[in-house]
């Protein structure tokens, strides 16, 4: 595993740092305006176009489709760097880190040339069909239906939990081809156009912003043969791929560290840091983003190298929750009151940490795979 | 102790009539009523019950009584500033308390600038913890919204009068704490357990896992023991028991950590639902943390409970 980045990777980090200090407000964060507001989309699809424009929205992506022929740790050190300041990209960032990826590998020439193109761009937002209302840490449980209909399909079903439907084009939807008792090798991907008719979004508040959440309503959807990605009934491979990079396509740890540091000066400023009590909790908060950050570098490390997920990313998801609920904890513990005023840091690390070991499937089911993939354990 | 540890019949019926109104009477509306809309119908009710005036000196209130309804009031999500008011009532002078237990004017306590309920305060008490005074704004107050959706402000206050009585209120006002605190975890608890009983994923019920039923027992354990030190530390208040301070501080320690388990708990167990806004448990676990703060006032919190155990005088 490599410790430091290669000369060139060192280059663009700095140029990216340069570039995002200018290029971001004074005081941007998105919690201001909070995760799926109209402010905070509309910022981020002209944000977007900069960094298209720049090379820097898919530097990872194969040139032939709109990307820069970079490695794993350049799409790295974009991520790290964009989620410290709060993610910027918005949505954007799933389009980049796994949507993108996904066509790459299963979508037909036809697909890739209709969609990829527009990503790389920044034109397009697209969202993650996969929670349902009785499908939620058991994803393969899932009912909408996708029915054959000609050379098409028809869609019926409820999504729910699915941030920025409300902005989206695209929705990168699951659905059900098999029967129910095919469980996961009766699902596939659909590449829906929220356009569609028969396609309703209505919207649900959540305590990161007034309209985190949509609930996705489809009734008697009419989509083409070709909004199916790869085979029929075969979805569950794409599946499994695209969460392995969401496990750590939003390194937490980078903004709780980030976080810290102001923490660390506000505590500072009011005379609290030589309280050793005080200094022992910012030690061991930091530790976790610490090792957080470390093991997500194995993992980054690894696919640089094979190109292939593995088990480590488990840990390194669970790790960073770890460090999410630390810099929560200690947040709200050294600010007193001043931590329960709305905006302050106290305030928005509590709401981050709540929904840390949630996000991105539960902190639970991380362990369990841990013990099962890497620490050999028996499952029954 | 040789006494059981439980309220007297009186509490109990007390506690009976607070949860009955608030059955009635603390809806969804009120329960999530936010700056700006403050349930005066219900805070009149809540005065018309006795509640607010139960540690007015004289009125026969005493630790045991608020704590009681308190446990129901933290169960019901009650709003409005009910452990300012349980200090302002024992430490007020007497012409000052009617309008506050009439819940006609509602108090701000705490240690400026940053003073909770302030934007609709009329009444202002200022504390260290150690001493307290009536005060009055010196100027305007701006208001600050906050995690638990109680709508505090800054302003700065000039003290107009000493006030009595300081040792006794604070232990009256870690018992409101205590108890408000304890029903709001068990509320949070008891939606999580539902939840866990009811919600099915991978074709078994979700408490079926140990990775959710053991946290819920954990969290389950340390609501009953905050129960049973808040109801010891009332009868010691009450029997005027020398280390009735410091069990009124364990008891608001006890608590706090135990409803914030519960509400840790209970988002891990509800999973995304509990961040909806709309959702069953997100706003009480705002507030549980919020409440669950230690304020800067308050720092002998802890001292206290350490001091009973270096007199070694436990029974």
């Amino acid at each position: 595993m490599e410790f430091a980045l290669s000369e060139a990777d060192a280059a663009f980090r700095s140029d990216l740092v340069g570039f995002l200090d200018r290029e971001l407000a004074e005081g941007w964060n998105r919690s201001e305006h909070g995760l799926g507001s109209a402010v905070y989309t509309d910022f981020s699809r002209d944000f977007v176009r900069t960094l298209a424009a720049k090379g820097w929205l898919t530097p990872h992506w194969p040139k032939e489709y709109g990307g820069g022929g970079q490695g794993a740790w350049q799409h790295f050190v974009l991520g790290e760097e964009m989620w410290k300041r709060g993610e910027p990209r918005g949505p954007q960032y799933m389009n980049v880190n796994w949507v993108g990826p996904s066509l790459i590998k299963y979508g037909t020439e036809e697909q890739k040339a209709a969609l990829l193109p527009p990503i790389a761009r920044g034109e397009v937002f697209w969202c993650q069909g996969f929670s349902e209302p009785e499908a939620g840490t058991d994803l393969a449980a899932l009912r909408t239906r996708a029915v054959r209909e000609g050379e098409g399909y028809v869609l019926n079903g409820q999504k729910i939990w699915t941030s920025y439907a409300n902005e989206a084009d695209y929705c990168f939807l699951l659905a059900r081809t098999g029967s129910v008792s095919d469980g996961r090798n009766g699902i596939s991907v659909f590449l829906l156009p929220l356009s569609t008719p028969g396609v309703e979004v209505r919207r649900i508040d959540g305590f990161v912003g007034a309209h985190s959440f949509n609930e996705l309503f489809l009734t008697d959807v009419r989509v083409p043969g070709n909004c199916l990605l790869g085979e029929e009934n075969k979805g569950w491979d794409i599946v499994r791929r695209t969460l392995a990079y969401e496990r750590v396509g939003a390194p937490r740890y980078a903004r709780a560290a980030r976080v810290l540091d102001g923490l660390a000066d506000w505590c500072r400023a009011a005379g609290l840091l030589t309280d050793p009590g005080v200094q022992e909790q910012f030690g061991h908060a930091r530790a976790l983003c610490e090792a957080a950050r470390v093991l997500v570098h194995r993992v980054i490390d690894e696919r640089a190298k094979t190109k292939e997920p593995s088990p480590m990313a488990y840990q390194a998801r669970a790790a960073m929750v770890q460090a999410e609920r630390a810099v929560g904890d200690l947040a709200l513990d050294v600010m007193g009151s001043e931590a329960l005023v709305e905006q302050s840091p106290g305030d928005a690390q509590f709401r981050n940490s709540l929904g840390a070991g949630i996000a991105a499937g539960s902190y639970e089911v991380q362990l369990n795979l841990i013990s099962r993939l890497i620490l050999k354990l028996p499952k029954e | 102790m040789s006494e059981p540890v439980a309220f007297t019949p009186d509490q109990e019926a007390l506690a009976g009539s607070v949860r009955r109104y608030c059955a009635a009477k603390c809806t969804e509306e009120v329960q999530r009523s936010g700056p700006g809309s403050f349930p005066w119908p219900f805070w009149r009710g809540l005065a018309e019950l006795g509640v607010l005036s139960l540690a007015v000196p004289g009125e026969g209130g005493g630790a045991g009584e608020v704590a009681a309804v308190a446990m129901e009031l933290g169960r019901a999500f009650a709003p409005g500033p009910l452990t300012g008011t349980v200090f302002a009532a024992r430490t007020l002078p007497p012409a000052c308390t009617p309008p506050v237990a009439a819940g006609e004017r509602l108090v701000s306590w705490g240690c400026p600038p940053l003073m909770p309920w302030s934007p609709l305060a009329e009444v202002f008490v200022e504390t260290d913890g150690e001493r307290a005074w009536l005060a009055r704004p010196a100027g305007a107050v701006t208001p600050e919204e906050t995690l638990g959706n109680e709508p505090w402000g800054r302003v700065a206050l000039e003290r107009v009068l000493p006030l009595d009585g300081v040792r006794e209120a604070t232990d009256l006002a870690h018992m409101m704490l205590a108890g408000y605190l304890w029903g709001a975890g068990r509320r949070v608890l008891d939606a999580a357990v539902e939840h866990a009983r009811t919600r099915v994923q991978f074709g078994r019920t979700l408490g079926t896992f140990q990775a959710v039923a053991h946290p819920l027992v954990n969290a389950g354990l340390g609501l009953e023991a905050a129960e049973k030190l808040v109801k010891v530390a009332a009868r010691a208040i009450d029997h005027g028991h020398h280390q009735g301070s410091a069990l009124a501080s364990a008891a608001r320690l006890s608590a706090s950590r135990a409803a914030m388990d519960a509400a840790f708990v209970s988002h891990q167990t509800h999973g995304a639902m509990g961040y909806s806004v709309e959702g069953p448990i997100g706003h009480v676990a705002q507030r549980i943390r919020q409440l669950s703060m230690v304020p800067s006032h308050a720092h002998h919190t802890g001292e206290q409970v350490l001091a009973m155990y270096a007199e070694g005088g436990r029974e």
